[in-house]
């Protein structure tokens, strides 16, 4: 179970990157409110702003203006390495790309038993019953480089989701699944929101559109 | 001669793409001894990653032998970070750690967090140019700072086997030449072995022996 409900509230969200070709604004002036303990889907078509949206919220980076209150703690104005100590303990982010957040040297339990330690939450058994609901029990002794692209994004599901984050936010986590796995990860995502856990997830797919309690859509970096 | 600190014969991996299936290595059979820094190169696809990949036993080979001088006969499992240290491609540093945490990361799981502070971490931070953004996280640095971040964690504990994959990649010259310095001073110092995998000139300058890879076949070249 989580430690606490964690409601996520955004207002007047803005992120501009630079660019060799100038500056490019992801988001301009987003307003959105993600309700604890509900999966909210964030959706619209690629390069719309979905990843920037999540990766803030998350609290990897920060919005040029504007504010992000995770839990009523505006974490915006945070400094960075407060808001890395926000985002260890409270929330987990499961990567596009899972080999982004993946280290070569780490067997699959290896991954969570570290993922666990940071969040300060060890808890034993709890790896190896997410790796069974995952269905990767069998894999646990492997390496990432001897997984396959639908394993590797469920270790790093399972390395966000750990310890039991209050706020977990996942970035396209069905992407590269077929459709048992992905199945398999909607029935753990499920089980986190039934935990009382807060979901936020970017995605095309129809499945995790239609189990969201609610749907913020983007268009051009505003919300449509 | 010194005794190898890694041996490989007759090693032979095969991986499946669709319907397809690649034979990125055949037969390859090398020794790494202390002291001695050697480059791989070839082609993009030769099988140079892969190699890697097995040396460091992070994938098993279908055929063929590997033996560790530190560690026993037939180890499935080789011990990370103080005996075999990588610099893997996709440079996997963790986004919830700084970078001084990503660097010192090797030290706070052999040593536990209590020792997270030992090790070369500060030294090698200075030495690889990340001082200054070490308590950045990785995402708020460039691709070759955090390239170099990779090899700094890869060094931190002076390991005896250092297995990089271009390692050089994101580099301009200068940084070229600090990084390739970082991994002699290793080699030189601790007496270790390293296999960098690269398809860099100036880099090539480093290197005491040439290794190539050719469609999964190993040839060795004169430096």
């Amino acid at each position: 179970m989580p430690n606490e409900a964690l409601p996520v509230a955004c207002a007047g969200l803005a992120k501009a990157y630079t660019t060799a070709t100038g500056t490019v604004l992801a988001l301009k002036g987003v307003d959105a409110s993600f309700p604890a303990g509900h999966l909210t889907a964030v959706v619209g078509p690629s390069g719309s702003g979905k990843s920037s949206l999540l990766r803030i919220l998350a609290c990897i980076d920060r919005p040029t203006s504007g504010s992000v209150r995770v839990g009523g703690v505006d974490v915006a104005a945070m400094r960075a390495h407060r808001r890395r100590r926000v985002r260890r303990r409270l929330v987990g982010y499961v990567f596009q790309q899972p080999a982004d957040n993946l280290l070569p040297y780490l067997t699959v339990r290896g991954h969570l038993e570290l993922a666990a330690r940071l969040r300060g939450r060890e808890r034993p058994g709890e790896g190896d019953r997410l790796l069974g609901a995952l269905g990767l029990g069998q894999r646990a002794d492997h390496r990432p480089a001897q997984l396959s692209g639908g394993e590797q994004q469920r270790l790093a599901f399972a390395a966000a989701v750990v310890g039991g984050p209050a706020l977990v936010v996942a970035d396209e986590p069905t992407a590269e699944l077929d459709s048992e796995s992905g199945e398999r990860l909607m029935q753990a995502v499920l089980a986190l929101r039934a935990a009382g856990t807060s979901l936020v997830v970017s995605s095309h797919d129809p499945v995790v559109m239609e189990a969201a309690d609610a749907l913020v859509r983007l268009h051009d970096g505003e919300v449509a | 001669m010194a005794e190898a600190l890694l041996e490989a014969r007759g090693l032979d991996k095969t991986y499946r793409r669709g319907a397809e299936r690649v034979h990125a290595l055949r037969r390859v059979s090398l020794a790494l001894y202390p002291g001695e820094l050697v480059a791989l190169v070839g082609p993009s696809g030769s099988g140079k990653t892969s190699l890697l990949g097995v040396l460091a036993g992070w994938e098993r080979p279908d055929a063929g032998e590997l033996r560790w001088a530190f560690a026993a006969a037939g180890a499935a499992v080789i011990p990370a970070w103080s005996e075999v240290a990588a610099v893997p491609q996709a440079l996997g540093l963790l986004e919830d750690l700084s970078v001084r945490e990503n660097v010192a990361l090797p030290v706070r799981l052999r040593l536990g967090p209590a020792r997270a502070t030992e090790g070369r971490t500060e030294e090698l931070l200075g030495l690889l140019g990340l001082a200054e953004l070490a308590d950045r996280a990785p995402s708020e640095t460039s691709l070759g700072q955090q390239q170099r971040a990779a090899v700094a964690r890869a060094l931190v504990l002076g390991p005896q086997l250092v297995l990089a994959d271009e390692p050089s990649a994101h580099q301009d010259a200068a940084w070229v030449h600090d990084v390739f310095s970082a991994l002699r001073q290793v080699v030189h110092d601790r007496g270790a072995a390293c296999l960098v995998a690269t398809h860099d000139r100036e880099a090539l300058r480093f290197a005491d022996r040439v290794l190539r890879l050719v469609d999964g076949e190993l040839e060795e070249r004169t430096a």
